[in-house]
């Protein structure tokens, strides 16, 4: 047949040879549990109307108003609380396994869910324990999103580490990637980002990276007039080889459709000496 | 597929060949991998359906190509998805030719790389590819003649090297 098809064939099954897949019985537990978590949302709103329906029609009926607290104080939404906590939480994505927040972790169930995708795609990472555990590192609030950071404890003998990050909105939706991995050996300072936060009337970029312990402040350079920022590494314990950075900086709004804001990083040690550095190159993909 | 196979049966028959043509439209094998995982989990839960149907494959594909289409819509829309800048997409080991169309194929409108997947790599008429992507046939005839003219100039070939049967 065609050379096209021979070269599209040969990246096909280069894709199908070294792609990961569960396997089936992994697939129908996941179907199966998202069944349930389908299931029990349907019950809880049919609980919600019902209790709804309810309150209409004693308010309807002239029926007398229930004793203290009255009605206005309690809301038909938050009566069916229980139900709706009943059925299982489950993630679609892979197993995140084990995971450990000794900073805490964002609030609530959106919260939770923001951890384990991160989580489970750390797990993609080829690196650490296993079954070892997915530690959250750290993460804030900014702009209206949640940044999060998690990595894995390397195993003796790795020179690389697994770490992941993710920028979420407020109701769970977002981005996420994994960092490191065998062919991605431990460098003194690593950066990537995302661009095109709306917030507050304006874009905002951001920078997240690993960087060598020896750093006491990160500075990281942009183009196009935007001021440079310093930035405080978040320290890591003993598990792990590097610490970590995070930053949002304003981006001009006429320009939003720039890929890459960042020129350069630099790492400088407690004594103002440059420990590291790294020279961005500007379009899609590109990290530092 | 054999009438009522077991879902076991059909995933296993299926799953490598889906994610070779996802990982050629999506250009990463990780999001091709999660998609793939995706269509197959929605078929799980649908599979006492599906097992009736003539080819379930087709359905699972057509799944999947809506969610490789959605997944390139969102990471346009670049305030919402925030496009990450991150380390290149993941590749799977090939020759240097092949690297170079799947990068040329990756620069593509994303209903191109289906057509093109679907027409050279499924082997399905013009007619079932404008099935499985909602579109009428000619703009599935102009969708594959403009995505292997867009390959041949990016790859610096004629496109008749590509047409040739």
């Amino acid at each position: 047949m065609s050379e096209l098809r021979e070269r599209l064939r040969e990246a096909a099954d280069a894709a199908a040879r070294e792609g990961r897949t569960p396997t089936a019985a992994t697939v129908v537990a996941r179907g199966r549990r998202r069944r349930l978590r389908l299931a029990g949302r349907t019950a809880a709103l049919l609980v919600l109307a019902l209790v709804a329906v309810t309150v209409a029609t004693d308010r309807r009926s002239g029926q007398p108003i229930p004793l203290a607290p009255p009605p206005s104080t309690r809301p038909p939404a938050s009566t069916p609380a229980p139900v709706t906590s009943s059925p299982p939480d489950v993630s679609v994505l892979p197993d995140p396994g084990e995971v450990q927040a000794p900073a805490g972790s964002p609030p609530g169930k959106v919260g939770r869910r923001m951890v384990d995708d991160v989580a489970s795609e750390l797990a993609r990472c080829q690196g650490g324990d296993p079954d070892g555990p997915k530690v959250l590192v750290a993460w804030g609030k900014e702009h209206g999103r949640t940044w999060l950071i998690l990595a894995k404890p390397p195993r003796p003998g790795e020179d690389w580490l697994c770490w992941g990050n993710g920028l979420f909105e407020a109701d769970g939706a977002g981005g996420m990637g994994n960092e490191g991995g065998p062919t991605s050996p431990l460098r003194p300072l690593r950066a990537s980002g995302s661009q095109n936060l709306r917030s507050g009337g304006r874009y905002w970029g951001q920078i997240i990276g690993a960087v060598t312990k020896q750093a006491a402040r990160v500075r990281v350079q942009f183009r196009k007039g935007i001021a440079p920022i310093e930035l405080e590494p978040i320290r890591t314990d003993d598990r792990f080889p590097v610490n970590f950075f995070t930053g949002f900086y304003p981006q001009p709004e006429e320009e939003k459709h720039l890929q890459w804001w960042v020129t350069k990083v630099i790492a400088y040690d407690q004594a103002g000496r440059k420990v590291a550095e790294c020279q961005a190159t500007a379009g899609p993909g590109h990290s530092c | 597929m054999a009438a009522r196979a077991s879902f076991e049966e059909f995933y296993a028959a299926t799953v490598d060949r889906l994610l070779g043509h996802l990982f050629l439209v999506t250009g990463d094998l990780h999001a091709a991998e999660e998609i793939v995982q995706e269509a197959f989990t929605r078929a799980s839960m649908r599979w006492s359906r599906l097992r009736d149907y003539d080819v379930p494959e087709a359905w699972v594909r057509r799944v999947a190509m809506n969610l490789a289409a959605d997944r390139a819509r969102s990471l346009r829309r670049q305030t919402r998805a925030m496009v990450r800048l991150g380390p290149p997409s993941a590749v799977p080991a090939v020759s240097v030719e092949t690297l170079a169309l799947v990068q040329a194929l990756g620069s593509l409108p994303v209903r191109q790389r289906q057509a093109i997947v679907l027409h050279y790599l499924a082997d399905l008429p013009v007619a079932e590819i404008a099935q499985a992507l909602a579109v009428p046939i000619g703009t599935v005839k102009s969708l594959l003649a403009r995505g292997r003219r867009a390959l041949a100039a990016k790859l610096g070939e004629s496109e008749e090297v590509f047409d040739r049967a």
